[in-house]
């Protein structure tokens, strides 16, 4: 077996691949499993290192991996490489800084048709805070709207690395992925740490397998593990023996050891994924060594109520969440009331799209029908007593008698685009309350352009604007400013007379009039007609201020129905029905998941 | 046991393209199906006396559906009559047979009638030529009136006309002047089905979301039926049903009544009690089991739970003019919650009268919603 070779340190090295989504860093990962022959063309299929079948289907990688390649130089010198992927999306910052931390490099891919984005860049600082080796490559060279200069300009002036060392690759067509591997073995430097050292690991992913028990995926810092090992987790202070080592090559393969600098997994007949917390430290059963630096802990921006469709699924509801808050520390949960949608979870998600995915591993990977209400912020409410509360519920807005101030973050958010667009995203900016700070030219072309928002009015669809205001070319990144007073109101949603908390949310004053239109409105569009008449309404307070009425049904009726087909005309009534499971029943009306995320569309 | 008998004939010239019920274009060798209906008669006997340890059924109804029934000359239903006379009880009051206008003569009627048919449904589905095209019905307005002319001739007293209503260009007016033509033809007996967009028929891919069957043309369009016909003496006792008094189908109250029926030939269905069987819909399949391996071609078998039966009842007797009685769901130590019974009744889709549940004219239009609504609040007695 290959895995049998002894690869001296100094012939490993670790890196990953940072590029934005779409920029083709799956494809280029693709080419090198395939050039180092981990991988024939025949089992090669596209994507091969995103495991999750979400991550397939959205094109995106949302779960760090590590694969090892064996690369054999023209000299005949054999190199360990581990590929360690990560995440492209903003929102996965935790995992991008979980991956960077097992590496010394990483390859920046910059796609030569759109150029550097601010996402792309968001990480590499991260990568440079890590102090990784950053190799540039520019990749899709293929394409006819190709700009191999601008990419190469906007690396050298944005990101501030050589441009003359950029690789020009197109991963697609598998040009240049030679120099790829060449600049891998060349620049980045091979992982320090003593083999002969006490172990010490860090834990960078772990998941359970049916057949091993939980897996963990690590770097070995210092010393080494192998098969009979007794280890301890630092975090825990319990201990296993390890009876597997090995690694993805890239499908598992066991090894006798991984050593120091190492990259790999290990399997000790672990039962509880909680046992094997990311980020902790694994040591030998009876060492006493100071833990490995884990990882900062992000905190959680966007919140929203996570409900069963089925209250009778809280339970399932509630060790699914357990579960996959140990594979993915990033969000956050507590325990959530609501008197529309019974028992459910405030959750904490990093962005959006953290959230959406959430939701979407939760109904996939644990057979869930889920409700998920509209996203918020964490708003500061000063109180008249003198108390401040922060709240990220809507439905916990207190009584505006004893409010005395409202407080709402603000971020600075950075907008790349191309000079084309500036004045469509100027005015989406203005519509969102935005404050403008800077705007100027990076090169003839590209504009950056500096706001300051109000994050609420960036969680809605600020970002879904951003993309079609600018045919997708435009890319955000921001950071948090600090909290700023504002004149904030809760406005409330009334089904049948009946308030909806799971509906309500906070407005700024001025735009309450308009936005409560709208989601009334909005609402009445989602919301099927049903058997009986639905009023919406939307107050403030104990004014009403917009107001849809969705008439009721008047026809629904089969023409036909005799012995032949009632088996058939039952079963088609059943599945009706079981399509509207998807909707919650709140009084009489049937709600869909559609309209609790309303909101986002106005 | 007293059963409702049902023979499918599973043949036609051509599929019409709107049409789901099961059928091939097939010139049928008649010869063949007659010989597996006959072997399948004598399994059916033997089967009901092992399954429920009783003589032959009696036979209360007889109705020949398809399919095109009349493709099949009176000589086949002779010697099926025959069978099932030496066979069964059979003591039919009411027997009926389908028939499309272009293969229906005076002599096929005749033949019928001299066989002991005595109701005949019509394919008519338009009085209006340009329905029947839309239909892509293959009979003119012409050879329908002609057809008609024959039934009366052969004998038929209790005839009627299947009609097909919603079909694009069809407005009140037209519509109006087909139902004056039909009274004028006064059938004891109508059917009016709104047309509908079955999955996987032609007109499904054709016409699926198109602004001609949007619900407020098609309510008119049923308004004014309503109105013409019970202004003009006739019943509306089931959803699409109209009759003259006494002319109601008894074979297909059966169905409404969830009453129990045997189901002779390919793809037929049938439900004793709570077993129901189902015939394959393949005529190929249906030989291999009955003229090969000499066994009954049953595939499908449900055994309906009481819920199930309820929900069938509520299903089925709701399509009823005299409605559903609540005591036969007691009678399963079941319940209807008696708050969603009020909200029905002050919404106006229901009414009740003692244990009488009837749907009103508007809830008819929205049976589907309010089946639905019922099976959500049918509950075990305590």
């Amino acid at each position: 077996m290959k895995g049998e070779k002894i690869i001296p340190q100094e012939r490993i090295r670790n890196f990953s691949i940072i590029a934005h989504i779409d920029h083709g860093k799956s494809t280029l990962a693709d080419r090198l499993l395939e050039y180092t022959g981990a991988v024939s063309q025949r089992e090669m299929r596209d994507q091969y290192l995103d495991r999750l079948d979400l991550e397939r289907e959205r094109g995106i990688t949302i779960k760090a991996q590590a694969v090892r390649l064996y690369y054999e130089r023209e000299n005949g010198e054999v190199y360990q490489l581990n590929l360690i992927d990560t995440p492209g999306h903003v929102d996965f910052t935790y995992e991008v800084s979980r991956a960077l931390s097992a590496c010394e490099g990483a390859l920046l891919v910059v796609d030569a048709s759109q150029g550097v984005e601010a996402q792309t860049l968001a990480n590499v600082y991260l990568a440079l805070e890590n102090n990784l080796e950053i190799i540039p490559v520019i990749n899709k060279i293929d394409l006819p709207q190709a700009d191999i200069e601008r990419a190469k300009r906007e690396i050298q002036e944005i990101v501030g690395l050589p441009a003359d060392e950029a690789l020009l690759v197109s991963a697609k067509l598998g040009l240049g992925i030679k120099d790829v591997l060449e600049a891998i073995v060349n620049k980045i430097p091979p992982p320090r740490g003593k083999r002969e050292a006490p172990l010490r690991a860090l834990v960078f992913d772990s998941w359970y397998d049916p057949y091993l028990g939980v897996v963990v995926l690590l770097r070995v810092v210092d010393g080494s593990l192998y098969p009979g090992l007794k280890i301890k987790f630092l975090s825990t202070g319990k201990s296993f023996e390890i009876t597997k080592v090995g690694v993805f090559s890239p499908e598992a393969t066991t090894l006798d050891t991984l050593v120091a600098g190492e990259v790999g997994f290990i399997a000790a007949s672990i039962k509880e994924v909680r046992d094997a917390k990311i980020g902790d430290t694994i040591t030998e059963a009876s060492a006493d060594v100071e833990p490995l630096p884990g990882f900062k802990e992000l905190k959680p921006v966007v919140f929203a109520g996570i409900f069963p469709v089925d209250s009778d699924d809280f339970l399932a509801l509630k060790e699914a969440i357990e579960k996959l808050w140990l594979n993915d520390p990033a969000f956050s949960y507590e325990m959530e009331t609501s008197s529309a949608l019974g028992f459910g979870f405030r959750c904490g998600f990093q962005g959006l799209l953290h959230m959406e995915i959430v939701q979407e591993r939760l109904e996939r990977e644990f057979k869930l029908n889920l409700i998920t209400t509209a996203p918020s912020v964490k708003y500061r409410v000063k109180l008249r007593k003198g108390t401040i509360l922060e709240i990220e519920n809507p439905a916990e807005w207190p009584d505006p008698g004893n409010i005395e101030e409202v407080y709402e973050p603000y971020i600075k958010a950075e907008i790349f685009t191309p000079k084309e667009y500036v004045g469509a995203l100027i005015n989406l900016c203005e519509e969102k309350r935005g404050i403008q700070k800077e705007l100027k030219f990076i090169t003839p072309e590209r504009v950056v352009i500096v706001y300051e928002l109000p994050f609420s009015e960036v969680v809605m669809d600020f970002y879904d604007k951003l993309k079609s205001y600018s045919k997708g070319y435009a890319s955000l990144d921001y950071q948090f400013i600090g909290y700023r007073a504002s004149e904030l109101v809760k406005m409330d949603i009334l089904i049948n007379k009946q308030p909806v908390d799971a509906l309500s949310l906070i407005v700024h004053k001025d735009k309450a009039y308009y936005r409560g239109r709208e989601l009334a409105e909005k609402l009445k569009e989602v919301i099927p007609r049903q058997l009986f008449e639905v009023i919406i309404q939307a107050a403030i307070g104990s004014k009403i201020i917009a107001r849809e009425r969705i008439p009721p049904l008047r026809k629904d009726v089969l023409a036909k129905c005799y012995g032949g087909d009632v088996t058939r005309k039952k079963k088609l009534l059943e599945k009706q029905k079981e399509g509207k499971k998807r909707l919650k029943a709140i009084g009489q009306v049937e709600i869909p998941q559609e309209a609790f995320l309303a909101v986002l569309k106005i | 046991m007293e059963l409702a008998l049902y023979l499918h004939i599973p043949f036609c010239t051509k599929k019409c393209p709107y049409c789901d019920f099961y059928s091939v274009p097939e010139i049928p060798d008649e010869r063949l199906y007659l010989q597996a209906l006959l072997k399948e008669i004598d399994l059916i006997k033997y089967h009901h006396e092992e399954l429920f340890s009783e003589g032959p059924p009696r036979i209360k109804t007889f109705y020949v559906g398809g399919g095109t029934p009349s493709l099949f000359s009176p000589i086949f239903y002779e010697k099926l009559l025959d069978k099932l006379i030496q066979t069964l009880l059979f003591q039919p009051i009411e027997l009926s047979i389908e028939a499309n206008p272009e293969s229906l003569t005076f002599e096929k009627a005749k033949g019928y009638k001299d066989l002991g048919f005595n109701r005949m449904s019509l394919g008519i589905q338009s009085f209006n030529p340009k329905g029947l095209e839309f239909l892509q019905r293959r009979h003119s307005l012409h050879e329908a009136l002609l057809a008609i002319e024959n039934v009366h001739k052969a004998g038929f007293e209790n005839i009627s006309f299947d009609l097909i209503y919603g079909w694009r260009g069809q407005g009140v007016k037209t519509l109006q002047k087909e139902l004056q033509l039909a009274l004028f033809l006064s059938p004891s007996h109508l059917s009016l089905y709104e047309l509908t967009l079955y999955p996987k028929t032609p007109f499904f891919k054709k016409y699926s979301g198109l602004n001609f069957l949007r619900e407020k043309r098609l309510l008119m369009l049923a308004n004014l039926i309503e109105n013409e016909l019970l202004s003009n003496g006739y019943l509306h006792y089931e959803i699409s049903n109209y009759a003259k008094e006494g002319f109601e189908c008894k074979h297909n109250l059966s169905y409404w009544k969830v009453e129990p029926y045997l189901g002779l030939g390919a793809g037929a269905v049938s439900r004793i009690s709570k077993y129901r069987f189902k015939n394959p819909e393949s005529i190929r399949k249906y030989y291999e089991y009955i003229l090969d391996k000499g066994t009954l071609p049953v595939i499908i078998t449900e055994n309906l739970n009481s819920r199930e039966l309820i929900k069938e009842k509520i299903f089925m007797n709701l399509r009823l003019t005299e409605g559903l009685n609540l005591s036969e769901i007691r009678g399963y130590s079941f319940r209807l919650k008696e708050e969603a019974l009020e909200k029905l009744c002050k919404k106006g889709l229901l009414s009740i009268d003692k244990d009488n549940l009837r749907l009103t004219p508007k809830g008819r239009f929205l049976h589907q919603r309010v089946v639905a609504y019922l099976w959500d609040n049918l509950e075990v007695m305590k």
